[in-house]
């Protein structure tokens, strides 16, 4: 058992373990301080063989920072009441203005959107657009001669339209 | 529109002429004159909403009548003639030809009015300057209205056979709406008119234009408001081209521009409100179950005042 358990240490540091057996072996070598020393002796042993430049920590390195924190001393300083009270003043005001922005634009847009529902609705009841040219081509022909002068297909691709309701 | 005005009567009095006789109306009365009763022929270009057309143009007056012939020299080709008030429209290539007549006549290279004294309070004639138009020296009439009612124009007139050879119209912005214009242009010089041919035409169309227009005063419809300056010139009942539908038509004109007025019953899907055509707009509106539009190569507010100018009786 202790010769598998090298074995897949062994692996785990050349990286050949698949995901499941990696956690597995890594929550044993969490557990087990020999494990952890053999862990750290295989890494320096690796990277020797690789040729690449060791630097591994020792065991009670990680013991070692949580000990240096606790021993650092805690400073308990009083914050200013005024920089709070301005900070909620502002986000207080920003709220407000971006509030009236929002609901004026939202007014200007029913209002904006008013006329076009007109526009829809005067649609419903107008001519198509193609029989509104032929009427137009119609009464520019009896208006004044000179519009026969006029190719007819130009006539209806330049005619342009901008209808509304009328009040 | 004012700004417009100010700069080309200060251009004009710049390049006045002091050796100048005749002011502007009477340059206006002689080219009036001239474009019916002389034979001439030529090249004339017509720019109008972004399309140009170039076409060989025919006019003689023979025996009292006045006729034009337009032959366009690029595709679609056609041919429109107008002998008086009748018209007719040959599209070479379809051989489709569209025959229909005018109440009056209308040339195709400008209208201008009988008697331009009559527009003084509306129009300034100012007599520019001169420039070479198909190597013919012209003198610049500018046509200046006084209101934002109607568009300026100007007038660039052959100095020897008093023929318009140029004509630009501009909007109350004072960018170009269209241009007509001679490339060439030869002056017949057979002409087998008489004084009294001319003066038997004029008195006839006067006689129908005043018999017409008293035919509105009879309808149904009131127009209540209109541009100063501006005249009942016909009113009749016609079939339109395309539609064949029955409209009642009234033109009113101040020589220069015109406006027609069409009446017809309200359809089931009507119109309303303004549309747009390059120098030419109209304004819908329905008043009971009566369709009304306003059209002209007029401002936005002259076709918007005519249109709701017109009531019911």
């Amino acid at each position: 058992m202790q010769e598998q358990q090298l074995e897949k240490l062994s692996l785990l540091v050349d990286d050949q373990l698949d995901n499941a057996q990696a956690v597995s072996m890594l929550k044993s070598v969490q557990r087990d301080p020999e494990l952890q020393a053999k862990l750290q002796r295989y890494a320096l042993i690796s990277q020797a063989l690789k040729g690449e430049q060791g630097s591994v920590a020792s065991l009670d390195f990680s013991d070692k920072i949580k000990q240096q924190l606790q021993s650092e001393p805690v400073y308990f300083l009083p914050r200013k009441k005024s920089d709070d009270h301005i900070k909620k003043t502002s986000l207080a005001v920003a709220a407000s203005v971006v509030l009236a922005v929002v609901g004026f634009y939202a007014g200007k847009m029913q209002n904006q959107v008013q006329p076009f529902a007109e526009v829809t609705a005067a649609a419903e009841h107008q001519m198509p657009v193609e029989q509104m040219n032929a009427q137009f081509n119609d009464y520019l022909q009896a208006h004044d001669n000179v519009w026969y002068v006029n190719n007819n297909v130009g006539v209806k691709s330049y005619a342009r339209l901008a209808s509304y309701q009328h009040n | 529109m004012r700004f417009l005005f100010v700069f080309l009567f200060f251009v004009s009095c710049a390049f006045a002429n002091d050796d100048q006789t005749l002011s502007g109306q009477q340059w206006l009365e002689k080219v009036n004159h001239a474009m019916k009763s002389l034979n001439y022929h030529g090249t004339v270009v017509f720019m109008r909403h972004g399309q140009v057309d170039t076409m060989r143009y025919q006019h003689t007056f023979e025996n009292g009548i006045e006729t034009e012939r337009l032959t366009s020299l690029n595709s679609p080709l056609r041919e429109v003639t107008r002998q008086s008030n009748e018209i007719s429209c040959l599209y070479k290539e379809s051989q489709q030809k569209i025959e229909t007549q005018h109440p009056i006549d209308r040339s195709f290279i400008v209208n201008l009015p009988l008697k331009p004294e009559r527009l003084h309070d509306e129009y300034l004639f100012a007599v520019a300057g001169q420039e070479m138009i198909a190597m013919r020296p012209a003198q610049i009439i500018a046509v200046l209205p006084k209101d934002d009612l109607r568009y300026a124009r100007k007038l660039w007139i052959d100095t020897a056979s008093l023929l318009p050879l140029k004509v630009e119209v501009y909007g109350l912005d004072g960018k170009t709406l269209e241009q007509v214009l001679f490339t060439d242009l030869n002056v017949d010089l057979l002409n087998t008119h008489t004084d009294a041919d001319q003066t038997a035409v004029d008195k006839s169309k006067h006689h129908q234009m005043v018999s017409q227009a008293e035919a509105f005063e009879k309808s149904p419809f009131e127009l209540k408001k209109w541009p100063a300056g501006f005249e009942k010139i016909f009113f009749i009942r016609n079939t339109m081209q395309k539609s064949r539908k029955t409209v009642d038509h009234l033109l009113i004109s101040d020589g220069f521009s015109s406006v027609s007025v069409y009446f017809e019953a309200k359809s089931e899907k009507s119109i309303e409100g303004l549309r747009t055509l390059g120098p030419v707009n109209s304004y819908s509106r329905v008043i009971d179950d009566l369709q009304v539009t306003a059209l002209g190569e007029v401002p936005v507010q002259t076709v918007e005042l005519v249109a709701k100018g017109v009531s019911l009786r």
